[in-house]
């Protein structure tokens, strides 16, 4: 069930009736119990024979973290869910990649990757070494374990909710609120916006480009690649969003996971900007335990471009997510070289912009299928193919709206004298007439602009 | 306690109920100009199964952006008609040829008009098919009595024997028009029409699209049934001085290497063309010509700057392609 269908509105509004009833009439334990069957139909609406794995993956992490003194044990809750993972994501990836190699005959099993795999083993991995390290306490509770891990609004493609920011939250039996729910609407929307009018949109002109990429001009294949920067963007931040006020109707707060990510004056920041719940889990659970930045500079640098190779190989089972992963990792560790200084302000703007293009190059990577494409791509750029030229409007529309809205947030972070310029939800007052109108007028723009073919969310594939 | 509680309530119904009314005017005068497509009536005189209200503002933003106004009849066309109007040309077929998307002057009926210095009349219509356009033939040909040539218009020469069996003899489900009651008065409203068409596209997510087109790659023509059709056609247009010309643009794709392929069978297109010979009909294939530009001027006939290339209606060189072919047909013919 996708968050931009009508059967997720329709599962939306009767979980939003049903929570309202639950903690009037019953106890918060009947309210969690509620929330994990219906996180459970959620997951189980693509495939129910995920919800056992899910499940398993949830009595792994629920023993294992129990037994936290026997180290076997508690090495036997990060094992387990990784080989899951393993299994599912990267075994005929592995397989396939070593029979080419030696020239043998692939044979592959049919396995089907199951949605969000990625995610929720690593939110199961995060409790174990959290309890582990003492961060954290035990949960005795299985019911909000098991709601943690597969609370539905992150469930399928993220954000990555730290044990630690989200058990507490259901101890304090939060509540669906019409205050909450009037916030968390207006992000949903946002994020509806920012995925099915212009993510599906720029999807379409992306992909035409990506199948066929010897039939276009170079100047459609550069704004094609401009054009993936944009709706990956709009597509994961767009999920995010959904995902933060599908969270925040049911009373739950989950942090930000991007932060005008485009706006970056170098890769460092562009990595605490882009995804932040992955690159935080990557830095406290990979990048620290590796030695972090704690044993010289040539093992940070190794560190460093380990994570990022880790990184780009959680993404998906090819070659070319290793690839984008390592050109990230030695940007990161070219970038960590470099001496950084104060700016002025052209100085910010050409380094943003550099920052941008380089980010835009190692999307062709993660977006071709393989190399062979990728290299079609750069080839067709910089040796000014001739080809179809289609100037694509709905490109422009997305940049024009970037543009305006990471302009209003350099304004608002000025005004509020923060440090760094960072994004904010503009929302309005629903109680009053002028907001509900701005929102039905916002809704309505949504539905008449909406791209209605059928086009997934990119990160469902992690 | 009980009245103030009542009058809170009453206040925020209000409040959305106004809400609701203005969020209602923006939309319908924001999709005035975004998606303005006209009620459509059941056409009296059976040259079509349906003509848009006539005189009547369109606008779309959603596949190409154009704007203009349907004709004294209802059709996307330069001319008017009354009964002394002499039309020379008379051009029937589906979306393409209403050509919507585009400028009315740079649509195959403008074009050609313009080209060729007639009165052609178009009275191609979204959802006629080509089995469509024989079933109305007759009744086309009653009304206009064009005196030079009958252009019908197909993206498709691949059909099934059910449907050709309805089209012989008589009985073609026909497009239906929904202009009267609650749903007549809902139509009316631009903001309405594009809400209902949008969710009525998500939910059948295309499905049915796809279903369709692997029908027809699996279909096989019965060549029986082709040529009693074209009997019909012959049959029906024997009063007629006018020359029927079939005018076929398949779909196109471009494979990875960036190779235009055509969605067809070439033994169907075989066919058609076979028969349509035995008939004396001229049968235009674009094929190669649409080959031909996209191998020299790397131009697409399909798909615009807010759609996917290559796929959708004809764009302004789609049918600047097609006019200028018929154009070379009909001075070739005379």
């Amino acid at each position: 069930m996708s968050f931009a269908s009508i059967d997720f509105l329709i599962f939306f509004i009767i979980l939003i009736i049903g929570t309202v009833i639950i903690q009037r009439h019953f106890s918060p334990r009947i309210k969690e119990i509620f929330l994990l069957i219906a996180s459970y139909f959620f997951y189980g609406y693509w495939d129910w024979r995920f919800c056992f794995l899910l499940l398993f993956i949830t009595v792994i992490s629920y023993f294992t973290a129990r037994s936290k003194n026997k180290k076997s044990i508690y090495i036997a809750g990060i094992i387990i869910p990784l080989t899951v993972l393993g299994f599912f994501k990267y075994f005929n990836f592995l397989l396939t990649s070593f029979t080419n190699l030696f020239n043998i005959d692939a044979i592959t099993l049919k396995i089907i990757l199951p949605v969000g795999i990625s995610f929720y083993t690593f939110q199961a991995i995060s409790y174990v070494i959290d309890v582990h390290r003492g961060k954290i306490e035990l949960e005795n509770d299985f019911i909000k374990l098991a709601l943690y891990l597969s609370f539905f609004p992150q469930l399928v493609a993220g954000p990555i909710v730290k044990a630690s920011d989200f058990l507490p939250q259901l101890r304090e039996d939060r509540k669906t609120t019409l205050n909450n729910t009037r916030y968390g609407i207006q992000l949903f929307a946002f994020g509806m916006f920012k995925k099915i009018v212009l993510a599906d949109h720029i999807s379409v002109f992306v992909d035409s480009v990506y199948s066929a990429p010897s039939a276009f001009s170079w100047i459609t294949i550069l704004l094609a690649t401009i054009s993936y920067s944009l709706q990956i963007y709009f597509d994961f931040s767009g999920y995010s969003d959904m995902a933060i006020g599908c969270a925040k109707c049911l009373g739950y707060d989950f942090n930000r996971n991007f932060n005008l990510p485009y706006i970056s004056q170098n890769i460092t920041e562009f990595w605490r900007r882009w995804h932040i719940s992955l690159s935080t889990w990557l830095k406290e659970y990979l990048y620290i335990p590796l030695g972090g930045n704690r044993k010289g500079k040539i093992r940070q640098y190794v560190n460093l471009f380990t994570t990022m190779l880790l990184g780009g190989l959680w993404h998906g089972a090819n070659w070319t997510f290793v690839f984008w992963g390592a050109i990230n990792g030695i940007a990161l560790c070219i970038d960590k070289m470099l001496p950084h200084k104060e700016k002025g302000i052209c100085k910010k703007i050409i380094s943003t912009i550099m920052t941008f293009a380089f980010i835009t190059f190692t999307w062709i990577f993660f977006r071709a299928d393989n190399f062979e494409t990728a290299w079609l791509i750069i080839k067709g750029i910089f040796t000014m193919q001739e080809g179809i030229i289609q100037l694509f409007s709905w490109s422009f529309i997305a940049l024009i709206l970037l543009a305006i809205s990471t302009i209003i947030a350099i304004i608002h972070s000025h005004k509020n004298g923060e440090k760094e310029v960072n994004g904010y939800y503009y929302t309005v007052d629903l109680k009053k007439t002028s907001g509900l109108t701005i929102f039905f007028v916002f809704i309505g723009l949504i539905i008449c602009l909406a791209f209605t073919g059928e086009q997934p969310f990119v990160y469902f594939q992690f | 306690m009980c009245g103030n509680f009542t009058k809170k309530t009453i206040r925020n119904i209000l409040k959305y109920v106004i809400s609701l009314g203005i969020a209602f005017i923006i939309l319908t005068a924001f999709c005035f100009f975004y998606s303005n497509i006209p009620v459509h009536y059941k056409c009296t005189d059976g040259a079509t199964d349906y003509v848009w209200k006539a005189n009547e503002f369109y606008s779309i933003g959603t596949e190409g952006f154009s704007w203009g106004k349907t004709n004294n009849e209802g059709y996307q066309n330069i001319l008017d008609y009354n009964e002394n109007t002499n039309v020379d040309i008379l051009i029937m077929g589906s979306s393409h040829m209403e050509a919507r998307q585009v400028a009315m002057k740079e649509s195959t009926a403008g074009l050609l008009n313009s080209m060729l210095e007639e009165n052609v009349y178009n009275i191609g219509t979204s959802g006629h098919t080509f089995l469509t356009c024989v079933s109305n033939l007759e009744a086309a040909i009653k009304k206009y009595n064009p005196t030079d040539y009958i252009i019908i218009e197909t993206d498709s020469v691949t059909f099934s024997n059910d449907n050709i069996e309805s089209t012989i003899k008589g009985n073609l489900e026909e497009i239906e028009s929904y202009n009267e009651g609650i749903i007549g008065i809902l139509q009316q409203n631009q903001f309405l029409r594009l809400l209902y068409s949008q969710i009525e596209i998500l939910l059948s997510n295309n499905i049915s699209n796809d279903v369709e087109e692997k029908d027809i790659l699996n279909t096989r023509v019965d060549e029986k049934k082709m040529d009693e059709l074209f009997y019909k056609i012959n049959a029906d247009s024997s009063n007629s001085s006018a020359k029927i010309i079939i005018v076929y643009h398949p779909s196109i794709y471009l494979d990875y290497d960036g190779k235009m392929n055509f969605n067809h069978n070439e033994k169907d297109v075989e066919l058609f063309a076979k028969i349509c010979e035995k008939n004396d009909i001229y049968f235009l294939d674009m094929s190669e010509r649409f080959n031909l530009e996209y191998m020299n001027n790397n131009i697409i006939p399909y798909g615009f700057n807010n759609s996917t290339i290559g796929t959708g209606h004809l764009n302004k060189y789609g049918h600047a392609m097609i006019a200028d072919e018929l154009y070379k047909v009909i001075k070739e013919v005379e």
